[in-house]
């Protein structure tokens, strides 16, 4: 008899494991059913990237930037606009994992507002920019012209451009932009210069919405 | 004083190992990959640079010590290679105490290849670019960052050889010494998370004693923080480098002497 019930201890084991498994898979199913309904793309965890890229946060996030030229790329030469709408992940990703990485905050201030057209979500990283770079004079520069110009919110270009003044060697160039925009006399010509400026700043093949913008406020000024 | 004679001896046999040469080869080249990748890039150039010698200095490590180190003690101790040299007058302390000190040698000869390599190719190419390109690079922070590296495998060095005195097989001690890489790599970020006020205002109490008690024991530099600081110009202070640097060489001892005194019994 004995025996008997020691023949039935292993299937009822492989019974038993397999019920619970198929439980497993089931909710892990479900999940991956929710978040197909969200974009994989555009809802990330912060801490995952922290996990993965554990003592070298650094060079993740230099391939996550790697990834955002690839994605503007594609969007330009393949023709597909729709691409662009991933960049602000990328960005924000690699903003996440190297909080200081001054690129991130360029492409923000030309491919993301002006590329991609998602001026908030530019302002917003610039914003996380001002406050780990609180030296560099660019940032809430950028962003309060990009809250001039493509939000035209004059409440939130006043609150970021008066920062300007206060971060060390700002250029008498962008103090006098600076504080055009905050008296709100600019000119479309000034807004003009200013994104011919930021044209240099940025490599040849990331201009293309930037021109854009340029060409738009000149046909507005005709 | 046989201990000398094995740590001279694990040198010279850790220099004839091809994937050894290998290893060193690509520390050699490590600053050309640096270079390319960083070319890539519009303004934290030196960052980039930096950013690449800190991966690749963990990524040589990592081969270093699971591809040498493990199969070589696996091979003494599993291939009965060490009754070879556990003849008198060696001890067991001695071929301990060689084998550690020859494998840190050796471990020191690949950081330094790839630090000189990497400020070699920093002096060659970064040096050439306007300031606000380097992100403040300057060579004693590659320095800087190999020195942290080392010391941060030193204990993994430890914890080998006590996997090493207990284990019964090469695939044990490689099973073992990969958990411990992985744990190393992602505890600390996810230790971070879980401190996160977001996360401990659900946490219970007895937890958030446990996740504190944790936090003490384990450094609280961590190697993200490390590599992130040095990349953009900044340096390590005095007092946070004693404290990582004594923290290592303690968890380093006690696994040692823990290994020590078990291999002292084992039945070879």
């Amino acid at each position: 008899m004995g025996e008997m019930k020691k023949q039935w201890v292993l299937p009822l084991v492989v019974v038993v494991l397999s019920l619970l498994l198929f439980q497993i898979r089931d909710s892990s199913h479900a999940f991956y059913e929710q978040n197909r309904t969200q974009s994989w793309a555009t809802e990330y965890s912060a801490t995952a990237d922290r996990v993965l890229a554990g003592a070298v946060p650094g060079i993740f996030s230099d391939f996550l930037m790697l990834d955002v030229f690839s994605i503007y790329y594609e969007a330009q030469q393949a023709k597909k606009p729709s691409e662009m709408k991933y960049v602000n992940t990328y960005l924000s990703r690699a903003q996440s994992l190297d909080p200081k990485f001054f690129d991130v905050y360029r492409l923000a201030s030309s491919i993301l507002a002006y590329d991609a057209n998602m001026p908030n979500e530019a302002v917003a990283l610039l914003k996380k920019g001002m406050v780990q770079r609180p030296y560099v004079w660019e940032f809430p520069f950028f962003a309060g012209f990009l809250a001039h110009d493509l939000l035209k919110d004059d409440k939130l270009a006043y609150e970021l451009m008066s920062s300007v003044a206060d971060r060390e060697n700002t250029p008498v160039m962008v103090l006098t932009l600076a504080s055009r925009f905050l008296e709100s006399s600019s000119t479309k010509e000034d807004a003009i210069l200013f994104l011919k400026g930021l044209l240099q700043l940025v490599p040849e093949g990331n201009r293309e919405g930037i021109k854009k913008r340029i060409e738009a406020l000149k046909h507005e000024e005709n | 004083m046989q201990w000398i004679k094995l740590a001279h001896l694990t040198l010279f046999e850790l220099w004839q190992n091809r994937t050894f040469k290998t290893l060193l080869t690509v520390a050699l080249l490590t600053p050309l990959l640096a270079v390319g990748l960083s070319s890539l890039f519009l303004y934290d150039i030196g960052k980039v640079y930096v950013d690449v010698v800190a991966a690749m200095a963990q990524l040589l490590a990592v081969v270093f010590f699971i591809f040498l180190v493990v199969t070589l003690l696996s091979r003494d101790i599993f291939d009965r290679i060490v009754y070879v040299f556990l003849t008198p007058p060696m001890s067991r302390r001695d071929y301990y105490i060689g084998r550690f000190l020859g494998i840190v040698a050796v471990f020191v000869l690949l950081l330094l290849v790839l630090l000189l390599s990497s400020v070699l190719g920093a002096w060659l190419y970064l040096d050439g670019l306007s300031d606000m390109y380097q992100s403040g690079y300057k060579w004693n922070y590659l320095g800087q960052l190999v020195f942290f590296n080392f010391f941060q495998y030193i204990s993994i060095l430890g914890f080998i050889f006590f996997v090493v005195s207990w284990s019964s097989g090469n695939a044990e001690t490689m099973l073992f010494t990969l958990a411990m890489l992985i744990f190393s790599w992602i505890f600390p970020p996810v230790l971070a998370a879980l401190q996160s006020p977001d996360v401990m205002k659900d946490t219970p109490e007895f937890v958030v004693y446990f996740l504190q008690w944790i936090y003490d024991v384990i450094p609280h530099l961590r190697g993200a923080d490390i590599t992130l600081s040095i990349a953009h110009g900044g340096s390590i202070g005095y007092q946070d480098t004693f404290l990582y640097v004594a923290e290592h060489i303690l968890y380093s001892v006690i696994f040692f002497a823990l290994g020590l005194a078990v291999f002292k019994r084992r039945d070879l």
